[in-house]
C-alpha cells in the first residue's frame, strides 16, 4: 500500500524555543492509525500543524499524497455556543451539498455513533466538556476528511466514552482514512497501529529517528 | 450550498442569538444614528440660515421704476423655477376706514400674483363683488382693528372683504407695506415696481426681471428688498463647508469597525465553518445576509432618529421641502455606515483562514 503521508527529517523549534524535535521521519498508509506520544511540551500539537500543512517545519518536509481534506479536532473543543449539536455535525454534511433535511438526518446518524443520540437537540453551551469532545469528533467525521488529526481525544472522557471513540476512530481508520493521534491514553495507543514516540527523540545534536513501529 | 440552506443556516444564527442581532442593531443604531442625528442638527442650522434668509425678503429683488413696469409681463415672469414669484405693484389711492376715520391709511395696487411673494396668513376666496373685494391687508394693521380673513372692512372708498392676511416684520425690509392695505388689481396698465422672488439665488434669471420694463433701463433701479442679511447666500456651499461635512465618511469609518468587531468576535466559528468544508464564498454570502439582519432594524431605527425630529421640525419651519433634503442626509450617513459594516463584514470573511484555528486554539 502506498503511503499517503511521508514526513522526512522533520526539525522545528520557535523563535523563543529550543528544538521541540529534529530529524523526524516516519509515514502513514492509508487506513493506519498513527499516535504521537511524549510528554507535554514535546511538540506533538506542533508536529499535527505540520502534517496539516497549517506550519512550516523549520527543518525537513511533508508529503501528501491524494488527500483532499485534512479534519482536526483540538484538545480543546470549541463551538457556537447557541447552535445545537446535530447543527453543528451538519454543517460540513450542507458543505458538501446535502439539503437541510438530509443533513441533520445524516447528522443524527454520527452523532448516535459516538453515543450522543439523546443529545441531539442540546446547546453546544449546554455540553460538558467530554460531550462536547465527541461532538466534535463526530463533526470532524462527517467531514469525510483524508486524514484526519486528533489532539488528545480522550483527554476530557469518562472510561465509557473514551472507549467508544477509540472503536469509532478504529471503524474510521479500516475507512481508509489516515488516523493521526496525539495522545497519553495507553488504550488509545493500544488502538494505533505506528507510534511515533517524541520523548525518545534527541534534540539537535541526536540523529535517532522518533518514529517506531 | 444551496441559497435556500444558506439562508436557512443564517437564519438559524439570527434566531438563535448567534449573530448577537440585537446588540449589533442598538450599537448601529447608537453610533451610527448619533452621527445621522449630529450631521442633521447642523445641517438644520444651515437650512434655518438659508430659510430665514429667503423667508427675510432678501431672495426678492425688486426692479423700481415708476410707471414704467408692465403689469402684464412682471406677472408672466414667475413659474420656472429657480424664479418661483413674481407681481407689480403702484401706490394707490389713500384710505380711510371706518374704524379709524381720522387715519389716513396709504394702499397699494397689485397684480394678483403679488402676494404669493409675502408671507401670508390663510388666505381666502372672496367673491369679486366689488373693485375693493379681496384686499389685503399687513398684520400689524389687521391686529390693531381686529380684522380676520373673510371679514368685511369699511372704508372711504367703498365696503370691502378681507382676502388674506399678510406678515411683514421690521426685520429690515423696506418698510413701504407695513401699515398699509393691497388692492389687488387688473394688470394691464403701467405699474412702479416689479417684484421677482429668486431662490436659489441665481443672477441671470434676476435679471429676467428687466422684461417687465417699459420705461428707459437708466431709469429704472433693481435692489434687494432686504440687505440686512447679505446680498447673497450660497446655500450649497455652506452645507459643503458645514462642520460635520465628513459625518458619512466618518459613519463608514465606524460602521467598517463595528462591522468588522463582529466578525472578530466570530472568528474562531469562521475558521471552524471553513475547516468543515464550507466554501468561502459561502462564508461570505451567509456573513452577508445575517449582517442585513442586524444592519436593517438597526438602520430603521436610526432612520427614525432622524425622520421623527425631521417630521417635528416640518411643523416650525416654512418650507416643507427643507424635511426632504434633512431626511437625505441623516439617510446618506446611515447608508454610509451599512456599506461600511458590509464591506468590512465581506474582507473580514474573505481574510479568514482555516489554518487561523491553529493560532486561536495555541492562545487559548
Amino acid at each position: 500500500m502506498e503511503s499517503a503521508v511521508r514526513a522526512t527529517h522533520l526539525a522545528h523549534r520557535f523563535a523563543t524555543t529550543d528544538w521541540l524535535f529534529t530529524d523526524l521521519s516516519f509515514s502513514a498508509a492509508q487506513g493506519e492509525i498513527v499516535g504521537l506520544v511524549g510528554p507535554s511540551g514535546c511538540g506533538k500539537s506542533t508536529l499535527l500543524s505540520i502534517l496539516a500543512g497549517w506550519l512550516t517545519p523549520t527543518e525537513g518536509r511533508v508529503e501528501r499524497h491524494d488527500i483532499q481534506h485534512v479534519g482536526w479536532v483540538f484538545q480543546n473543543p470549541h463551538g457556537v455556543a447557541r447552535r445545537t449539536a446535530v447543527d453543528h455535525v451538519a454543517l460540513p454534511l450542507i458543505a458538501q451539498g446535502m439539503s437541510w433535511g438530509q443533513a441533520h438526518d445524516m447528522a443524527e446518524e454520527h452523532l448516535t455513533t459516538f453515543g450522543m443520540d439523546g443529545l441531539k437537540d442540546r446547546l453546544f453551551m449546554e455540553l460538558s466538556g467530554g460531550e462536547a469532545q465527541r461532538l466534535m469528533l463526530a463533526r470532524a467525521v462527517a467531514s469525510s476528511p483524508d486524514l484526519l488529526l486528533v489532539d488528545e481525544p480522550t483527554a476530557q472522557l469518562d472510561r465509557t466514552s473514551a472507549d467508544t471513540v477509540n472503536t469509532v476512530l478504529t471503524q474510521l481508520a479500516s475507512t481508509q482514512t489516515i488516523v493521526v493521534i496525539a495522545t497519553h491514553d495507553p488504550d488509545t495507543r493500544q488502538a494505533c497501529t505506528r507510534i511515533v514516540d517524541l520523548a525518545h527523540n534527541v534534540p539537535r545534536a541526536g540523529t535517532d529517528q522518533g518514529g517506531t513501529g | 450550498m444551496r441559497l435556500r440552506t444558506l439562508a436557512r443556516e443564517a437564519w438559524a444564527n439570527l434566531v438563535s442569538g448567534t449573530s448577537r442581532v440585537g446588540l449589533l442593531a442598538v450599537v448601529f443604531a447608537l453610533i451610527i444614528g448619533g452621527i445621522a442625528a449630529i450631521d442633521t442638527h447642523v445641517s438644520l442650522g444651515v437650512i434655518r440660515r438659508a430659510d430665514e434668509f429667503r423667508s427675510s425678503g432678501s431672495a426678492t429683488s425688486a426692479l423700481r421704476a415708476t410707471a414704467g413696469i408692465s403689469g402684464t409681463q412682471c406677472d408672466a415672469l414667475a413659474g420656472s423655477p429657480p424664479l418661483h414669484a413674481s407681481g407689480a405693484i403702484r401706490s394707490g389711492d389713500p384710505l380711510r376706514l371706518g374704524a379709524m376715520p381720522d387715519v389716513t391709511i396709504h394702499s397699494w395696487e397689485v397684480t394678483a400674483s403679488f402676494v404669493e411673494l409675502l408671507p401670508h396668513i390663510a388666505p381666502v376666496e372672496v367673491p369679486a363683488e366689488s373693485s375693493l373685494t379681496g384686499v389685503w391687508l399687513s398684520a400689524d394693521l389687521a391686529g390693531m382693528l381686529g380684522i380676520r380673513p373673510g371679514d368685511d372692512v369699511a372704508t372711504s372708498l367703498g365696503s370691502a372683504v378681507v382676502g388674506g392676511i399678510y406678515e411683514w416684520p421690521d426685520d429690515g425690509r423696506a418698510r413701504e407695506l407695513g401699515f398699509t392695505i393691497l388692492v389687488p388689481t387688473d394688470p394691464q396698465g403701467d405699474f412702479d415696481a416689479c417684484w421677482v422672488h429668486v431662490w436659489p439665488q441665481n443672477t441671470a434669471a434676476t435679471s429676467l426681471v428687466y422684461l417687465s420694463l417699459t420705461g428707459a433701463p437708466e431709469e429704472a433701479e433693481l435692489g434687494q428688498l432686504n440687505a440686512r442679511l447679505g446680498a447673497q447666500f450660497n446655500a450649497h456651499a455652506a452645507m459643503e463647508s458645514r462642520l460635520t461635512r465628513h459625518a458619512a465618511g466618518a459613519a463608514l469609518v465606524l460602521g467598517a469597525a463595528l462591522g468588522a468587531a463582529a466578525m472578530r468576535l466570530r472568528r474562531l466559528e469562521l475558521a471552524s465553518a471553513l475547516h468543515a468544508r464550507v466554501a468561502k464564498s459561502d462564508l461570505v454570502a451567509g456573513q452577508v445576509l445575517e449582517a442585513l439582519g442586524w444592519l436593517i432594524p438597526g438602520g430603521v431605527i436610526a432612520l427614525a432618529g432622524v425622520v421623527i425630529p425631521a417630521a417635528w421640525i416640518q411643523r416650525t419651519i416654512v418650507h416643507e421641502a427643507f424635511v426632504g433634503e434633512l431626511a437625505a442626509v441623516g439617510a446618506s450617513v446611515i447608508a454610509a455606515g451599512a456599506a461600511g459594516a458590509l464591506l468590512a463584514t465581506i474582507v473580514s470573511v474573505a481574510l479568514s483562514q482555516e489554518k487561523h484555528l491553529f493560532a486561536l486554539f495555541k492562545s487559548r
